[in-house]
This record gives structure tokens, sequence and C-alpha cells, in this order.
């Protein structure tokens, strides 16, 4: 009876029936996850379950989605070697290596 | 329950409670059983009128006086305000009939304390500018009273458990039994109850209680249905209703029935008998159609909201899209002689009725402390024989 | 193609409802009009709007914000607008022509316009108290975003912080999609957005908690709990356990290209905080026009009248008009404006039967809308003409009984649910009622279903008599129940997911 599948909603009385979309696997600090075409990567790590996107350098604090539409800079994570790329608005593709921030930091980053 | 009480109350509804308040005054030992909770049978869902005008000459008259003046006084002696207010009573009369009955009413005891007064339909107005006069001959006026019974029911248990009344809801009794050295025992699904004394005071469900009990209890239901609206700003200051009813034909032949042991052929008759009031949170109260039906039932009767609903308009044009946010149906005690059983229970001296009262909250006060009186063995100031549940199997 | 700046008359930022009508009415006067939005979607904030939209036909009303979207952009297409999607117009330089600096995927490029209208909407405010920070706060926005376009579940049990319409909606859009709200939150004494909106929560049973504030949240590395306090009570906050907090605490006009120009901003608080001086002709600066939330937040009915506004101001500036063709034009969108900006008074109603619907067993339709919004679907939709609303917009529906034949069509379209329908049969020993449902699963004739009352109460196991899903009630169905004639008056709804 549940509209939900995993964190997807398949069911609703509005939208109709979820249509899946063509697979693609991105890869979040080396672990693969299943995300479908047309996600961003912020929308594909939550239906993975992963709702901390990063770490702020000074204090350490989670962030994770706020606005999902590109305008706060909480969901910046590190795709394909680009730093500061915001997630929420970013779309999947496949092979797409996505890292935390923290998992870039070198010794001595917290310190300024 | 090793425990002995002096006096074990059955049924918490307002008689029940006001019963365990008065003991407690007297340094009682005091159990409350309830199959339930608090007010679940009629206590909490009539329409508050503290009534004096239908008593009947003789004991109850003296009574229900007795009681209006103490009712007058008791939210001082509660502790606690229930709203308690003396109120205008107007009501239509509508036929020859009606205007001879209540002629002959103005000429009567009750005339001078409760300030009876004919109005023509032109004066009712002062009173209450809203009334559609147009279908009235005249207004019956009379000066009674109000309260809010859930207040009411709350001021007699605060002042009850303050005094140190024990109170055990869900609980429900079983039986009786003679316990010896002039002991009861109560017997419920919470274990026994031992007890000098047992007052019961379960309202419609005393003859079902005391079933166990070889004791012929004539007893039928009356389910009363009202309905209370949205809260308005203020608008009425009467309580304005009709002169009569059809009730007092039905409940005589109801009484005939109940007393030949029959069936009632009653069932599915109905009466109505029109209150609108508005209490002080601002909310309408309309009471109230009566029923008589053998058996309990908890959903009211489209028919009645309906009868009520046009009776209203009839009179009160301006409520018209007032809405209605519930509604009610509370079983009422009915005796066949409509005079309430109250004393104590042939062959079972130590337990004692307190129903089937015709307007119970006037009477309340003083049916406690009668009760409370018999519980102490002290002289009581009045002789309820005319009352005495036994009175039914004698003839 | 050396030079990469293209030219057009007029140019529009924002391709939400104001941008899209900016664009079809100017492109109707004849100008060369290009539409530019950050965005890979045109819409704006209509794509994530599931809910029927209030107004007038002109405006759509009784559609889903989603089909009015596509409606608008196919419009606006159709009537020669180019859309330049994906770019974000980051600068503006010079004013006569407008050259506009937009970022894209492949570097910058510019644009030339002769006159330029900013329909630029508004962003969301924040709200801070301690460990507003932690994932699981987030925006209406985006709940909006995950939920509707992309499908996926941000938590589990939600608080909703405001209960304007956007959180009132947003709370129904969560309830569409299975999840559930634990209350909304308002420190306002009374709900700010439309009633019939929260009527849809109180049916659903969501406390609305109305004079009640955030104190703030509790978590590690997501929300675990709120803590929630009555500002009229000296007890202690009330720790309320959600994954997820949402904030819907109104927005704040986008005007930064106005302030680029130069443009004066004024403060006008019940527009949500600076916007340009001027109305849509921003003052000051000829050939620039602002519309829609940019220039004052409020509904999209408005914004779409702006748009039109803006777009008849602009084609006037570039002569495209003559002042006679302006004056024709903007009369009547002024008039519309007029009656769309009256302002709605919050009303603290009872939803429950009268005395009058008691005292007489006739089929009745139930309308519970108590406040004078500009909604007239109901009306447009009676094959019978028994409900009359007449001009200005914002008057109740007045329904004359006698007339009614029982479709349920007003049940279907209004778009506050806030219809319903009374049936007698026998004289009254049998009622039916019915009322718009829009929830999975669907339900099915001779299913069971609890009822419930206006304010949520559970009244009972009611039996499903008839489900009535056309294509033009879009998604929604009329359920009619078969209930005793003392229960039906006070039958709202079912409970979701408690049918079967």
């Amino acid at each position: 009876m549940l509209q939900h599948e995993g964190n997807r909603i398949v069911h609703h009385p509005i939208l109709g029936e979820w249509k899946p979309r063509a697979g693609v696997t991105i890869f979040y600090n080396g672990r693969p996850i299943l995300a479908q075409e047309g996600d961003t990567i912020a929308a594909a790590l939550l239906a993975a379950g992963i709702s901390v996107l990063r770490y702020t350098k000074k204090r350490r604090e989670p962030r994770g989605i706020f606005c999902a539409i590109g305008q706060c800079s909480d969901c910046i994570m590190t795709v394909n070697g680009e730093p500061n790329v915001r997630t929420c608005i970013t779309p999947v593709e496949n092979g797409m290596k996505v890292c935390s921030e923290e998992s870039q930091w070198k010794a001595g980053d917290d310190q300024f | 329950m090793k425990e002995t009480w002096d006096v074990v109350v059955v049924g918490a509804g307002m008689v029940g409670l006001a019963v365990a308040y008065e003991l407690s005054r007297r340094n009682l030992r005091v159990a409350l059983l309830d199959k339930g909770g608090l007010g679940q049978g009629a206590s909490a869902a009539n329409c508050g009128l503290v009534l004096a005008s239908d008593a009947e000459p003789g004991l109850s008259r003296d009574l229900t006086l007795e009681g209006f003046r103490l009712l007058s006084t008791l939210s001082a002696r509660l502790g606690y305000d229930f709203e308690f207010e003396q109120k205008t009573f107007l009501q239509a009369l509508i036929s020859e009939t009606e205007l001879a009955e209540a002629e002959e009413m103005l000429n009567g005891p009750l005339s001078k304390p409760l300030h009876f007064r004919l109005l023509t339909p032109e004066e009712s107005r002062r009173y209450e500018p809203y009334l559609d006069t147009k279908d009235a001959l005249a207004v019956f006026h009379s000066l009674q009273a109000v309260v809010n019974p859930l207040q009411l029911l709350f001021a007699y248990y605060r002042a009850a458990r303050r005094q140190g009344v024990t109170w055990f809801p869900k609980t429900e009794v079983r039986g009786f039994s003679d316990y010896g050295n002039a002991q009861v025992a109560v017997q419920t699904e919470r274990g026994e109850f031992k007890a000098r004394k047992v007052i019961v005071a379960a309202g419609a469900w005393s003859a079902k209680l005391l079933s166990p009990l070889p004791v012929e209890l004539p007893m039928a239901f009356i389910q009363g249905e009202a309905m209370v609206t949205e809260a308005l700003p203020s608008l009425l200051s009467c309580c304005t209703g009709l002169f009569t009813s059809d009730r007092i034909d039905l409940e005589k032949a109801l009484g005939a029935d109940l007393l030949a042991g029959k069936q009632s052929g009653l069932e599915e008759t109905s009466c109505l008998e029109l209150d609108v009031r508005q209490m002080q949170g601002g909310n309408l109260l309309i009471g109230q159609k009566t029923d008589y039906n053998s058996a309990y039932r908890d959903t009211v009767s489209w028919n009645g909201m309906g009868l009520m609903a046009g009776q209203v308009l009839r009179w009160f044009p301006t409520l018209r899209a007032v809405r209605v946010l519930r509604t009610w149906v509370s079983p009422v005690a009915f005796t066949p002689d409509h005079q309430p059983l109250l004393g104590p229970l042939p062959h079972f001296e130590n337990i004692f009725l307190a129903t089937g009262f015709k307007s119970t909250i006037v009477l309340t006060p003083i049916v406690a402390e009668l009760a409370a009186d018999w519980a102490c063995d002290a002289n009581m100031p009045y002789d309820l024989g005319e009352f005495r549940p036994a009175r039914f199997g004698e003839e | 193609m050396g030079d990469r700046t293209a030219k057009v008359d007029v140019a529009i930022v924002g391709a939400g409802p104001a941008g899209l009508w900016a664009g079809i009415s100017a492109s109707g006067a004849g100008a060369v009009v290009s539409v530019i939005d950050e965005n890979l979607r045109p819409g704006g904030q209509l794509v994530k709007q599931i809910h029927k939209f209030f107004g007038s036909a002109q405006h759509h009303a009784g559609q889903r914000g989603m089909a009015i979207a596509s409606g608008l952009y196919h419009q606006a297409e159709a009537a020669g607008c180019r859309f330049s999607l994906n770019r974000r117009v980051y600068g503006v330089y010079g004013r006569g022509p407008f050259r506009l600096a937009m970022a894209t995927e492949g570097g910058t490029e510019y644009l030339d316009a002769r006159s330029l209208i900013l329909a630029t909407g508004a962003s969301e405010n924040a709200l801070a108290f301690p460990g507003w920070t932690l994932p699981g706060v987030m925006t209406a926005g985006a709940i909006q975003t995950l939920v509707n376009l992309q499908r996926v579940v941000p938590g589990h049990r939600v608080l909703m912080i405001g209960a304007g319409n956007v959180g009132l909606i947003v709370s129904y859009q969560l309830l569409l999609a299975g999840i559930s709200v634990a209350a909304v939150v308002d420190s306002k004494p009374d709900v700010g957005g439309y009633w019939v909106h929260a009527a849809k929560l109180a049916k659903a049973g969501v406390p609305l908690l109305t004079g009640h504030t955030i104190l703030g949240v509790r978590g590690e590395e997501r929300v675990r709990s709120a803590l929630v306090k009555d500002l009229r009570s000296p007890r202690q906050p009330v720790e309320i356990a959600v994954d997820t907090v949402c904030l819907a605490v109104g927005m704040t006009p986008s005007v930064r290209l106005v302030s680029l120009l130069g443009g004066h901003l004024v403060f006008e608080g019940g527009k949500g905080g600076f916007v340009p001086a001027g109305g849509e002709t921003v003052s000051g600066i000829p050939g620039l026009f602002a519309a829609g939330d940019a220039s004052g937040v409020a509904e999209a009915s408005i914004a779409m009248e702006e748009g039109k506004m803006a777009g008849i101001c602009a084609s006037r500036y570039l002569g495209l008009i003559s002042e006679k063709e302006e004056q024709e034009k903007s009369r009547g969108i002024r008039e519309t404006l007029a009656e769309l900006r009256q302002p709605v008074r919050p009303v603290r109603e009872e939803f429950s039967p009268s005395l009058s619907l008691f005292s007489s067993p006739v089929r009745r339709v139930i309308m519970e809308c108590p406040q004078e919004i500009p909604c007239n679907p109901c009306e447009k939709n009676c094959p019978r003409g028994a409900i009359k609303i007449g001009r200005p917009i914002t008057n109740r529906p007045q329904v004359d009984h006698a007339l009614c034949s029982g479709c349920g069509n007003c049940v279907a379209v209004c778009p506050g649910m806030a219809c319903y329908l009374l049936e007698y049969d026998r004289g009254g020993e049998k009622a039916k009622l019915s009322f718009a449902y829009e929830g999975w699963p669907l339900v099915h004739r001779g299913d069971w279903v609890m009822a419930v009352a206006g304010d949520g109460r559970k009244l009972g196991r009611v039996q499903v008599e008839k489900v009535k899903s056309l294509k033009a009630y879009s998604a929604t169905s009329v359920v009619t129940v078969a209930a005793g004639p003392e229960l039906a008056p006070y039958i709202r709804g079912m409970a979701r997911g408690e049918n079967g």
C-alpha cells in the first residue's frame, strides 16, 4: 500500500505512476550508486539515503540540500575533479565521480 | 479489595458525584465506582436547565424548591463557577388550550417564586428581540435558571476528590451480596468492595445494575437528543421554547404500559420539547427531542435533528446559517409515575437507590443531602415514602 | 559568427508566468522577443505546482500549475518568442540598448535588447534557529523540487513552518506524495493563506499550530526532532519527532538586476521587501519594466496580468502600438488586477452543517468557501447555472439549490476542494455525500472507507457508492459515500490509506 519504493515516490495520485528512466551509475566517494537519467546529483544521493552532502571546513558541521535551486551552495561537492559544483541542479551522467569535499581536504585545511 | 468503606456510591454522574461529595463532607470513607468515566450518561448530555416549573404538587415540589435554593449558592460552596445563572424562560403558547393551562398556572403556588407572567408577543420581543412571534398567541414568562452541566459535574468531582473520595473509574458492578455484620459486598470486575451502605445512582442503567437482586423496578429509557451550534456573539438572552408538547400524553401511556408489564407499543414514537439558549461561551444549545426506546442507542436520529432545526428556525429565522457543531443523544431513566426512585430497596435496607428524576439538576443538591443523611442514619427533614422504590409492586 | 551579440526588441529575464505572458503580449504586438531563464525548463515555479490554481478561466483556474506552465510555453512559442534556457543573466551593461551578459555552459553570451522586462521572480526567505543548518531543514521550494520533479522522498515526517499559501499548499503536496506532515507551525494568530487550503490539511488531520514558533531542531547528522513553543502559553516547548523541517516563511523579490542598472527601489512590506519604484514601469530608466514576483510577491494570476501589462508597456515604448491601443489594452488588465489585489481577510469558520440544512431534506450543494478569494470555476462549470459569483470575482458563490442537477462538477473543479453535495433518498431516511478526493490508493465502488469530518475527526466507516473520475476533472475523483442522514452532513472526506 505504500506509495514509496525505497526513497522514490512511485505511486502518485496526480503525477501518476513513476516511469523509471535509463539507469546510470555514479560513484559517491568511490561507492557505486544507481541513479536514473534526469536525476540531479543531490536527488540521486538522497534517493540512495545520503542526506549529508558535505561537512563545513572549520566547524565540521553537516550540510544537505537546502534550496534545491542552485542558490544557497549548501550542496556543493567535487564532481569529476571539479570543486564547488552545485549538485542540486547538476544532472547525473553515467560514470560520474562525486566526492564530498572533506574527502579532498589536505592536512591543515581547516586552519585558516 | 481488603478495605472496608463506609459507603460505596455506584455511578459517577451528576447525582453520584453530588452524593459522594455530601458523604465526604460528613467525614465518611467513600468509594465512587463507575463502569466508565465521569458523566457518561445523561449528566454530560443535557441542556443544563434548572427547571422547577414542571414539579408536581407534593414532595416533588418541596424538594424542587429546596434544590433550587441550594443550587443558587452551591457554586460558592464548591469553590467553582459552573455558570449558574438566573434566566428568563419564554415559552410560546400556540393554542387556546395552552393559553387556558397557562392562565391556571398563573394562579398556582409556583407562580410567585418563579415569576410566572403572560406576555403578549410584542412584549416578549423586549426580552428576546430576535424571537419571531407570528405563530404565538402569547408567551409564558418564568424566571428559572441554567447551569453548564459539564462544569457542574466537574465542580462536584473536584470538591469530592479534595475531601478524600476515592474514585474507581472503569469498575463495572456485577452483583451485590450480604456480608454479615450489616455489611454489603459489591462485586466488581476489579474485586469486591465491602461497605456499610451502598448508594446506587446509575441513572438509566440502574435497573440493569440491580437486576441480580430480586427487586422489581419498572423503568424504561427515554432518549433525549440535542444539538450544539458554533459560538456566536451575544444574541439570545433567554431560554426559549414551546409551552407544552405531546410528551405528557405519551408519558402517561408509556407509564401504564410499563406497569402492566407490556411491551410498549410506543417505541419509535417521539415528541419535541423545544428549548434554545445561548451558553456563556456563545454556543447555542438546542434541545430536545425525546423518544421512547427500550434499547440504548448512541446515534441521533435525522428526524430528531430535522424537527429541532425546523422549530428553531420557526421561532428564530435569523439563525438559518448558524452551524451545528455537534449533536448528542442521552439516555434518561423513566418511571411509570414520573416520580423518582429515591430510598432504600425493599429487603435490602442498606442499598439506597437515587434515580428516575424528571428534572435532575435542580434536585441534585437536595437528593445528595438526603442520601447522605440516610447513610449517617440521621433524621431526614422529608418523608420520602412517596418516592420509595418498592411502591410499584405493592398493589 | 564573429560577433556573438544577438539583437532583439525585447529581452525578458525569467520564464515564469509573468515572463511568459510578457512574451506572449509583446510578440503579439510584433516585437522580436527573447525569453531568458537559468533553468532547463520554462515555467518558473509553475512546473513544481501540482495543485489546482484559483482564479478565473483566463488565469487557467482549476488547472494544475505544471499544465499551465507547458500551456503558456507553447502559447509563447507559437506567438514567436525565442527561448534562451540554461542561461543566467549576471550583468546588464548600458541602457540604450540594454546589453545582457549571460553565463552559459560554453562561456559568456551577450544580447542587445532595446527594451528589458525583468520577471525574475522571488527568492525564498530562510529562518535561522538553533540547528537550522542541519540536513533535513530545507525550503518549501526544495521540497517541491524533490517531491514533484525528482520524485524523491525528502523525509518521512515533515514539520512545516509557515501557514501562508506556500506552506499550506506544500503540506498538501506532501500528503499527496504519501509523506506525513506532523504539523503546520506559524507564529501569527491566524492562518495566513487561503482558508480552503488549510481546510484540506485539517480534513487530513494535520494540526494547524498558529500562535506557535519553532525554537530549534535537534539531531546530529540529520534532523531528529523539532522544539515547538506555544506563544500564548507559559508551558515548556514540545518536542516533535520529525526528520524534516520545511521553511515556508515568505519570499523576497529578486531585484538585483534593477539595482545593477541603478533603478530606484522602495521598501514595501506587503510585497515582500524592496521592489522597483514605479510598478511595471521602473521609474527613471526608460525601456525597463518589471512584472510578477520581482515587482512584489503575489499570486500567479497577478503575475500573469502584470506580465501582460509589461509586454504592452514595452510595445508602446518601442512604438509598436499607439497610445490609444495601449490604453485600450491596459484598461481591462488594470480592472482585473484591482479585483485580484483585493486583500483576503483571515477567517475563523466552523465547517459544520447549518441549521437550515438540517431542516429541509433536499439536495444541497455545501460550499465551504468563507473568504472572498478570486476564484470562479464552480460558476463556470455548472451546466445549470445554479451557482452565481459574477463580478467582482471575489464574490462568494451563491447557490440556487432548486436548479442543481447533482452532476458533481462543482465538487470536482473547486480548487479548494471545498464543495460538497448532500443528497437524500426517501424523504431523508438515507443520505449520500459527495466530496473531491485526490489520493492514493484510488477508491472503488463498494469499498468501505473511514469518513472524516472537516477537522479530521474520524466519523465511522461508510461505503463508497460511486466514484466519478472524468478526464476533465484532471486526476480528481468525486467520491460519493452512503451514510446515515445524521452523519452525512458532517462528512468532508475520507482518511488517506484507510480504505479497503
